[in-house]
């Protein structure tokens, strides 16, 4: 005997008569394990209509999720961060004489022209050193250190250019009096002080590439007064000739 | 035995499992699309540190240097271990005002034979370790110009030239000697 609600049926002992309990009839029912499987039966007791129902309805809802899945992640939610990383600075490796790690260098002495260039400056002084460290292989001149001497005065331009250094910083000319164990920088609104004097002026070139001057009279001497030694320290700052580029 | 249920439970039971299965799928995408959905775009700028200016007087931009006309009496007095009796043309030193560090020391030397021995020490403030170098052929006598390069801790070395006039012997292991020697270490 079916029972509509509970999905049971009653089995009677023909022999004895008796009914047995309803929860006895799920052991024997279908012969197939109950429990975990139960739906198992049901599925199997389903006509052919509604598993092709459930299947399509399933399928269907399945394809859907995905669908709207692939929507939402088709504009995904963006987390953007910035890092910067900031590398070593490029090793700057130069000798005593200017010449780079990587380079073959040779010295020698400034050419005739660049030396006639300096003393075009102060044509009283007379070169007393020179000294270049030049690219065996490509001729580039790197450091160039000449010095002229002139009466009481003693004048030094060093110019060079080290590559991958960043640009030299200027520093206008400036003179210092030495008075006693005192050095002050002069006013060009004062009168100068006698003594000694030191002046030095740094003009940038090319990237990496610079030339200095300095110059110093040892006595308060009246050959080369103040004014003269800072035109001539000038000039030599500024003369292209003594500038060594790249 | 089998049993036969009614048509409205198997119904209710396909609409269960249809349900259970949409269940399903909607915590797998949701598991899915979570773990997907968020995106870390992370941009990263490669940048390099400035790179040093070297001072073209080796006095650093930042600091005061003082210049003397005199280099280390060491110095002097090694040229003239080296090589006797030398007349010293040129020297000088320049040197932090504070600290009284040097940075850069140079004697020009003269012998008895005519040769010109100049050395020059050198810390290259904001520069790495040089290199060592020499000559790869070194002439029995002049006329020659020969430079000998010793590379010193961080970003010092020595440099010793020798300008040789013509038919004067080269005094290479003097200047070889002279750029190997302690005395002239800043």
């Amino acid at each position: 005997v079916t029972h509509e609600d509970s999905n049971l049926v009653e089995v009677f002992d023909l022999s004895s008569g008796t009914v047995r309990e309803p929860t006895q009839v799920d052991a024997i029912d279908d012969g197939q394990s109950v429990g975990l499987l139960r739906w198992w039966p049901w599925w199997r007791q389903t006509d052919r209509l509604n598993r092709a129902l459930a299947s399509v309805t399933a399928a269907a809802l399945g394809v859907a999720a995905v669908a709207v899945v692939a929507v939402w992640r088709a504009h995904p939610v963006m987390h953007r961060t910035s890092r910067t990383v900031v590398s070593a600075a490029p090793e700057i490796a130069v000798d005593a004489l200017g010449c780079p790690r990587a380079s073959t260098c040779e010295v020698g002495v400034a050419r005739s022209d660049v030396l006639a260039a300096a003393l075009a400056a102060l044509p009283a002084a007379r070169v007393t050193y020179s000294m270049q460290s030049v690219d065996a292989s490509t001729g580039s001149v790197y450091r160039r250190v000449i010095e002229l001497s002139a009466p009481s005065t003693r004048v030094q331009v060093v110019s060079q250019c080290v590559p991958g250094s960043a640009a030299v910083t200027e520093s206008p000319l400036t003179v210092m009096t030495d008075v006693g164990s005192t050095t002050s920088v002069v006013s060009p609104d004062v009168p100068e002080p006698s003594g000694p004097k030191h002046f030095t002026v740094t003009v940038p070139g090319r990237t990496g590439c610079g030339i200095n001057v300095q110059a110093e009279t040892t006595l308060d001497d009246s050959r080369f007064d103040g004014q003269q030694l800072d035109v001539a320290v000038s000039r030599m700052a500024q003369d292209p000739r003594l500038m060594v580029t790249p | 035995v089998t049993a036969e249920a009614p048509t409205s439970q198997r119904h209710w039971t396909v609409a269960v499992a249809a349900l259970v299965a949409v269940v399903l799928a909607l915590v797998a995408a949701s598991a899915w699309s979570a773990a997907t959905r968020t995106r870390h775009v992370t941009t990263v700028v490669q940048r390099t540190a400035p790179a040093a200016a070297i001072a073209v007087a080796d006095c650093p931009a930042e600091a005061l240097c003082d210049s003397s006309a005199h280099a280390r009496s060491q110095v002097v007095d090694r040229v003239r271990t080296e090589f006797g009796a030398v007349t010293i043309v040129s020297s000088e030193a320049i040197v932090a005002s504070d600290s009284g560090k040097p940075y850069r020391e140079f004697v020009q030397a003269l012998t008895s034979s005519g040769v010109e021995v100049d050395v020059t020490t050198r810390c290259v403030v904001g520069g790495a370790t040089p290199a060592s170098s020499q000559p790869s052929a070194i002439p029995a006598r002049g006329p020659a110009e020969l430079a000998v390069v010793v590379a010193l801790a961080q970003n010092c070395s020595v440099a010793v030239v020798v300008i040789v006039p013509a038919g004067v012997p080269v005094p290479w292991p003097q200047a070889l000697a002279l750029a190997h020697s302690p005395d002239l270490q800043l």
